[in-house]
């Protein structure tokens, strides 16, 4: 329940997608509950999804690493999202075009 | 046509962040071979063979004294590809360019059940081919029984890096830079004889490293210098036409491979957005502008794993799902109407069913 709470939230706050890369802040909340849903289920295809479509999106990366915090110096942590975005389909950024 | 493919490639996968991602990882953590390999794959996907190679060689610099158990050091290797500036040049194929690289007075003998052996060409040109066969275990094969698997006694670390030469090797292959290839092949063969490669993390890369040393002997001796050329776009059967000469009315053609690695039909659907895919559009992108190509996908669809998908009812069955050939020729259909490409032909494996 707190996981699909927390997915449609951040999706809520990224739904606009124009309108959300103006408002830097709401993208970065969303990458923030993202990244926690993360932590608690490592294999959730929707928050893989919405992140890559996040770091995909302009000024994405700087958010990330912003978001990282002191996990942007990890090799591994780097790494993992490497990896995340990499394989992981954007088909999210399609349904909302 | 090149912006309309960007603008397409950049739904796909997100292989550029993902790079700039690995880039970092390694600047944070130098030494793991892991994020090397993963980058270097990672441009792979981009078409960015020179990149991936250049990445692949500095870390090699960089460690001189990492290893793959006692068998050989970065070093070793990198003291065998040197003057690289231009990897596409045709010194790295033709015996008689004014600049051409010694290596091209060398080839890689494939001798089953021992594995690749690095020799002089024979002077009149052709080697012997007499004892030339492949006999690598089928990836579809059953795995041997537990204590009669032979795997290699390397660390995680030591695997990856055993994979990065393999796919130094792999790329050297891609673009041309055959003369390259025995050097390479000499110095990392030993690490992988009387292993069961083909059950371990890097089987992927393994597969390639073996496909490309069989090829060695079937290419052409003495290689001819043509500006004649046709692009072969495929998945990893592409290699088994690469640098082959072919006649075309009286003139000598070359068959320069255009690798998507890995790319099913079934990646190309409208509402994929797996990485191939992205691969796909980057190869495209590179071939120049009226050049004629031969397009041929469809035989990893056609593999046993399709049966399982079909089971597992992640695909409509094989014929009825089609409708990616469609998709194909569409693509082509868009390529020669814009005039990118003169003539392209499709071949289909469909028929294998």
């Amino acid at each position: 329940m707190y996981r699909g709470d927390c997915l449609r939230y951040s999706r809520s706050l990224t739904l606009f997608t124009e309108q959300a890369y103006i408002d830097r802040n709401r993208v970065s909340e969303a990458l923030k509950i993202l990244l926690r849903v993360l932590v608690l289920e490592s294999t959730s295809k929707e928050a893989r999804e919405e992140i890559s479509r996040i770091v995909k999106g302009p000024g994405g990366l700087g958010i990330l690493y912003q978001e990282l915090g002191d996990a942007a110096k990890s090799g591994a942590a780097l790494a993992f999202m490497a990896t995340l975005v990499r394989f992981q389909p954007t088909n999210a950024c399609m349904r909302l075009l | 046509m090149k912006c309309l493919l960007c603008s397409q490639i950049k739904d796909y996968g997100a292989t550029e962040e993902s790079a700039a991602l690995y880039y970092k990882a390694m600047d944070a953590t130098p030494e793991m071979t892991t994020y090397v390999l993963n980058l270097v794959h990672t441009l792979e996907v981009q078409n960015k063979y020179e990149e991936a190679l250049d990445v692949a060689l500095a870390f090699c610099r960089r460690f001189p004294d990492m290893g793959v158990g006692k068998h050989f050091f970065n070093k070793q290797v990198t003291e065998r590809i040197t003057d690289i500036s231009d990897l596409r040049s045709e010194r790295f194929r033709v015996a008689d360019h004014p600049n051409a690289h010694p290596g091209t007075r060398r080839t890689v003998r494939w001798i089953p059940n021992y594995g690749a052996v690095v020799e002089d060409k024979p002077a009149d040109g052709k080697p012997n081919e007499s004892q030339g066969s492949t006999a690598l275990p089928s990836p579809a094969a059953p795995s041997p029984a537990k204590g009669e698997q032979r795997l290699p006694p390397y660390s995680a670390d030591e695997l990856d890096l055993l994979a990065l030469h393999f796919t130094i090797c792999k790329i050297l292959y891609v673009v041309g830079a055959l003369a390259l290839i025995p050097g390479v092949v000499e110095v990392i063969e030993p690490a992988r004889h009387g292993f069961d490669m083909h059950l371990t993390t890097i089987r992927n890369e393994h597969a390639y490293y073996c496909c490309v040393t069989q090829l060695f002997l079937s290419l052409p001796s003495p290689f001819p210098s043509s500006n004649k050329v046709i692009y072969c776009c495929g998945d990893s059967h592409s290699l088994s036409s690469a640098w082959q000469i072919i006649n075309i009315k009286g003139e000598e053609t070359v068959l320069i491979p255009k690798l998507v690695t890995g790319l099913k039909c079934y990646h190309l659907r409208p509402e994929s957005m797996f990485f191939p895919k992205n691969n796909f559009y980057n190869v495209v992108a590179s071939i120049p502008r009226g050049a004629r190509v031969l397009f041929m996908f469809g035989e990893i669809d056609c593999r046993e794993g399709i049966l399982r998908a079909v089971e597992k009812t992640r695909r409509v069955p094989p014929l009825n799902h089609a409708p990616s050939l469609p998709l194909l020729g569409k693509i082509f259909l868009l390529c020669t109407a814009r005039r990118c490409i003169s003539r392209a032909h499709v071949v289909a494996f469909l028929q294998v069913l």
